[in-house]
């Protein structure tokens, strides 16, 4: 896989894969949902990343990539908003932001 | 013309499904006119079917089809030859008689609407099963019948054990199922394309090495016999009777049950080409033969003894198959259909007037139920395989065929004649005959039901003269008869009929007070009441076997979100170091 010379897009997928590896492990290391919230947004950063640097093969620029980049950006943005207010609620409910401590699924 | 035909035919009910949701859920004048929508489209869908099977005569074929997935080398395709077009023409025909009959029986029923739009997705997926020239397309139709299916058998959702049948129709299916995709997927990856063509002039052409030919040959057969309820994919099949009486009717004469036979008469030929798939079939359909005739004698549910009989009816067409006369099973299938559609459409109609389907309880309904009583007769008849109604011709075709290419078959095809009219003649006394124990009498079902019910009757009494010798059958069925396997088999069939007529119409009180005292014969009864204790011994295994290994899979989840994110990048740090070292 490393076997070709490190171009702009390589350098950039690479990047896109350790802010995605970056997020899933502080997803599962934070003890706090605003963090685990901001984990999840490095990762979507990643991938966006990885959508954008597909458009950069080639001689030319693929406009479409960017589009679907900038549209994400806004989706990302979106949900999360959603996800701070689901946490406002759930800190009115448990008292507590601590993922550990709000364990409804099992028993 | 005929290339519309070919694709109206199952494309018109299905476009119809969301019209007749909407008729339906648009006001509550609807919901009545939902029923005669329904009615109106599968006419017209008659039409193109009749179309098709008069044209196709005989046996020349063609193929229409249209691009899906390109990737994949997948077309839709239909395919228009004798079986297709004379099998559309069936299973409008009858699914017409039958959705005319449940505007009648279904009548004030809550959620008709429901009930029309699955009808019409149900009749639209198996004609374009049938229709279908490919084995992904026809998978794809075979899953939304079995759907169809549970769905409409689980449609009184307010009784618990309706839930329970669909649920359990559509889980035992499932086996089957997935045994059918495993043989699309490996004719796929084998063939590089799934039309039945290429996989028949692959074996025919021997493109294909003998051993794969009998794995693909293995796969159908299981996948057919899930959805042709045959021992052990049975259960669900009397247990369905919880659905309404006409989905029992669709299910067993037009639709769900003939998708697994149609499936191997369509394979027909990579069947022939082994010694050894021709003898699985044939036992596969033997030891169902046996047992739904075994297990009809002992139900004391007028639904359930017909659901019986159709897993034995069933099992005499895989024989049909295993003897290597395909004719002979598509024949069986035909003439199945009928007398099965009467034989439910009289049983819906004692359940519509009485609400009872236990024949213990009933008794006497010859005096006022007249067309029930004389459409149940000619059914049962036909059933027996008594000359010259409707079921004589395909059984006879069979065990003469048997007779010479397996003889062992032959015995055991007699003996289910005996069964069959045993358990036939005995559903007839129990029901019609005796005295009544009803308080009242019920009068005679409104003639909405009993007119489908009458044309089945004179179909079943007169079918076979337009079968044999108006060529309506794309093969030829004037056969010289054997008067010496007929009169073998007339044997068999007095026998059944002098013990049916014994046991449970002249002395019934000596049956009943035997099997009440002699131990061997209670156990007997116990066994059979059962189903033989197939379904103890899949509650057994998934008790002891599947829900502790559930369990303890449960036991790896903790509900903690930072160990299952642990988790996931623990698999995707492996997976990146596999393809970091290109293993992948």
């Amino acid at each position: 896989m490393f076997t070709i010379l490190p171009s702009v897009q390589t350098i950039f997928i690479i990047t896109a894969t350790i802010l995605v590896f970056i997020g899933i492990g502080s997803v599962s290391y934070s003890k706090n949902l605003i963090k685990t919230v901001m984990s999840f947004q490095v990762i979507v950063f990643g991938a966006n990343l990885a959508l954008f640097s597909s458009g950069l093969g080639g001689n030319s620029i693929d406009f479409m990539s960017q589009t679907f980049v900038l549209f994400s950006i806004l989706v990302g943005a979106s949900v999360e908003a959603v996800a701070f207010a689901l946490i406002v609620v759930v800190h009115k409910k448990y008292g507590t932001l601590n993922p550990r401590e709000i364990r409804r699924l099992r028993n | 013309m005929i290339a519309y035909a070919a694709w109206l035919v199952w494309v018109l009910p299905l476009s119809a499904v969301p019209f007749a949701a909407i008729i339906g859920l648009a006001s509550d004048r609807g919901k009545k006119i939902a029923g005669w929508f329904a009615v109106a489209v599968i006419a017209v869908t008659t039409i193109f079917g009749f179309y098709l099977a008069a044209t196709f005569a005989s046996s020349a074929s063609s193929q229409i089809s249209a691009a899906w997935i390109p990737y994949l080398n997948v077309s839709v395709q239909v395919q228009v030859d004798g079986l297709s077009a004379l099998l559309s023409a069936f299973i409008c025909l009858l699914s017409l008689l039958i959705v005319i009959y449940s505007v009648g029986y279904m009548k004030g029923e809550n959620g008709l609407t429901r009930y029309y739009s699955l009808i019409l997705l149900f009749v639209g997926s198996m004609l374009a099963l049938v229709m279908a020239a490919n084995l992904i397309q026809l998978y794809f139709f075979w899953e939304l019948v079995g759907i169809c299916s549970a769905f409409l058998i689980a449609f009184y959702n307010d009784k618990p054990e309706a839930r329970r049948a669909g649920m359990k129709a559509f889980i035992v299916t499932r086996f089957g199922d997935i045994s059918l995709l495993i043989a699309v997927l490996f004719v796929l990856s084998v063939l590089k394309s799934s039309s039945f063509e290429s996989v028949l002039s692959a074996v025919s052409g021997k493109t294909i090495s003998q051993g794969t030919t009998e794995v693909i040959g293995v796969l159908l057969i299981v996948g057919a016999m899930g959805k042709s309820a045959q021992v052990p994919l049975h259960v669900w099949l009397p247990d369905a009777m919880e659905g309404p009486t006409p989905v029992s009717a669709l299910i067993h004469a037009a639709t769900m049950v003939n998708a697994g036979v149609y499936l191997i008469l369509r394979m027909f030929p990579l069947f022939q080409s082994s010694g050894f798939l021709l003898g699985l079939t044939t036992a596969v359909g033997v030891i169902s033969l046996l047992y739904g005739g075994a297990c009809a004698i002992a139900s004391e549910d007028f639904k359930r003894i017909l659901a019986y009989s159709t897993i034995s009816q069933l099992g005499l067409m895989f024989v049909g198959i295993g003897v290597d006369t395909s004719l002979g099973a598509t024949y069986q299938l035909i003439s199945q259909g009928f007398f099965k559609a009467l034989a439910f459409m009289v049983a819906g109609s004692v359940l519509h007037a009485t609400g009872l389907r236990d024949v213990e309880s009933l008794g006497g309904l010859k005096s006022t139920m007249k067309y029930s009583y004389i459409g149940f007769l000619v059914a049962i008849i036909g059933m027996s395989g008594i000359p010259p109604l409707l079921g004589f011709w395909s059984k006879d075709w069979i065990f003469s065929v048997s007779l010479t290419s397996n003889p062992i078959a032959a015995i055991l095809i007699l003996i289910s004649t005996v069964l069959t009219t045993v358990y036939g003649f005995r559903a007839l006394f129990k029901v019609f005959y005796g005295e009544s124990k009803l308080p009242k009498l019920p009068a005679e079902s409104p003639w909405i039901m009993v007119i489908p019910m009458g044309f089945l009757t004179i179909s079943v009494l007169l079918g076979w003269i337009f079968f044999n010798y108006q060529q309506i059958l794309p093969f030829p069925v004037v056969r010289s008869l054997n008067l010496a396997t007929v009169g073998v088999s007339l044997v068999f069939i007095a026998a059944g009929l002098y013990a049916a007529y014994v046991g449970f119409y002249s002395r019934t009180t000596a049956t009943q007070v035997a099997f009440q005292r002699i131990p061997s014969l209670i156990s007997l009864r116990k066994f059979l009441l059962e189903g033989m204790g197939f379904d103890a011994m899949y509650r057994a295994v998934y008790s002891r076997i599947i829900l502790p290994v559930a369990k303890s899979a449960s036991d790896i989840q903790t509900g903690e979100l930072g160990v299952n994110s642990a988790l996931m990048l623990a698999l995707l740090l492996v997976v990146l170091f596999l393809l970091a070292l290109q293993v992948i």
